[in-house]
């Protein structure tokens, strides 16, 4: 079974590759979607990141140099671009993992490749956007999906659902979010699940999508992991 | 450093505010957040003429009917605010309208049978004040969060619109949803011991 990664620059893509190295899992294929986007973060989210296994300040290909990956950089962020499509094809990959959300069209859904994508919230009981900040009001947890990609939002078959405990810090965005996710993928990859091939079909129907958390909400979701 | 709340100041009709990666403010921002939602509720009732109680509104809202082909969505929202909110059929359009102001942050005045906006209207500020009053019930019948989280959008954008508020039922309409939004919040608050 040949999988793949297609990483961005983001904190999330570097809290991927991290792991995975400092487990020692090597994929099949590495493509960088480079959009040479450098965000500051501070001396505190940096320190709070290595807590958590990664070092939020590390660009994703730092990490993939320092290694000396052989990886593929495309200069956009576009998942549905007709470069990247054909980019995919070429490797002849079983699966993808994709660091990014959003929706794939018909394109790049017809190729024999599965994407996976890591969701920030048990479904179907939170689809949608910033799910853990709604799971922690709630549920003093957050939880990841993961799923294979398909037409419509967060629907589609579940390989792996886990829970974590809400964090006992204020960096959800930054360090909680691509630390539960990172895990998430380390589980699945260290304990086979995709070669078990044993997914659970979604009901679209069933559950609760959520839009992106209001201020005031995001403010009692993280005084509640800190106060 | 003073926090202040700056999500209901801007004219949000016409600048669209995303929410996207907000940052975290510390405790002091829900207190700001609380001070600037009074300070509107004061303004709302110095504008309002005659208090009307909110059943009294719904009861004397007019059953209205959109022509043939097109939705007229204050006709539909007040159907569904006056006596319609638990029709599953109703549901299902209240999640829709959600859904199309959390993506677009506007509420046309006229859509077509699939939902499509055939209007290039989205200033009737009536049509975000129903709509908050529909999460309200909602939220109330169910605490779902999903309605609270439409509703502090509505309400940010109804404050920031305030001036443009004149109609005695619209001003009262608005006054009941802030009120209510300020309980919600605190009550959660309380709940998760956020003092």
């Amino acid at each position: 079974m040949r999988i793949g990664i297609i990483l961005t620059n983001d904190e999330r893509s570097r809290a991927y590759l991290q792991k995975l190295q400092e487990k020692k899992i090597l994929l099949d294929s590495y493509v960088l979607m480079n959009n040479k986007n450098e965000r500051k973060f501070s001396k505190e989210v940096i320190s709070t990141s290595k807590k958590f296994g990664f070092d939020i300040s590390e660009t994703t290909k730092d990490t993939l140099l320092k290694n000396n990956i052989l990886f593929n950089e495309v200069d956009f962020l576009d998942i549905n671009h007709p470069k990247l499509i054909n980019l995919v094809k070429k490797e002849n990959c079983d699966y993808f993992i994709f660091t990014g959300g959003g929706i794939l069209k018909k394109d790049i859904l017809n190729l024999s490749v599965k994407f996976i994508h890591m969701h920030p919230g048990i479904v179907p009981y939170y689809r949608g956007s910033t799910c853990f900040y709604y799971s922690i009001i709630n549920e003093q947890s957050a939880g990841v999906t993961a799923f294979i990609m398909d037409k419509t939002l967060d629907t589609g078959n579940i390989i792996y659902q886990k829970k974590f405990d809400k964090p006992n810090h204020q960096f959800i965005d930054e360090v909680y979010d691509p630390h539960i996710r990172s895990e998430t993928l380390i589980k699945i990859l260290e304990g086979k699940i995709l070669e078990k091939n044993n997914f659970t079909e979604q009901n679209p129907e069933n559950g609760e999508t959520y839009f992106i958390i209001h201020p005031v909400l995001k403010h009692i979701a993280i005084l509640n992991c800190i106060d | 450093m003073e926090i202040k709340y700056n999500y209901s100041k801007k004219d949000q009709i016409h600048q669209i505010q995303k929410y996207q990666k907000t940052p975290f403010e510390g405790k002091n921002f829900l207190l700001a957040y609380q001070n600037l939602r009074e300070k509107n509720m004061k303004i709302i009732k110095e504008k309002i003429s005659e208090e009307i109680k909110i059943s009294k509104i719904l009861k004397n809202i007019p059953i209205g009917k959109s022509e043939e082909g097109k939705i007229c969505t204050r006709i539909l929202l007040e159907s569904i605010l006056k006596d319609n909110l638990y029709l599953e059929k109703n549901e299902e359009i209240i999640n829709y309208i959600i859904k199309k102001f959390e993506v677009k942050k506007r509420i046309f005045s006229s859509y077509n049978k699939l939902f499509v906006e055939n209007s290039s209207n989205y200033e009737e500020m009536i049509n975000y004040i129903l709509l908050s009053n529909i999460c309200i019930i909602k939220y109330e019948k169910t605490e779902n969060l999903k309605f609270l989280n439409t509703i502090l959008k509505l309400n940010d954008l109804i404050c920031s619109e305030i001036k443009n508020i004149k109609e005695n039922k619209e001003l009262n309409l608005a006054l009941y949803s802030l009120k209510k939004e300020l309980d919600f919040i605190l009550k959660i608050k309380r709940r998760s011991l956020i003092l």
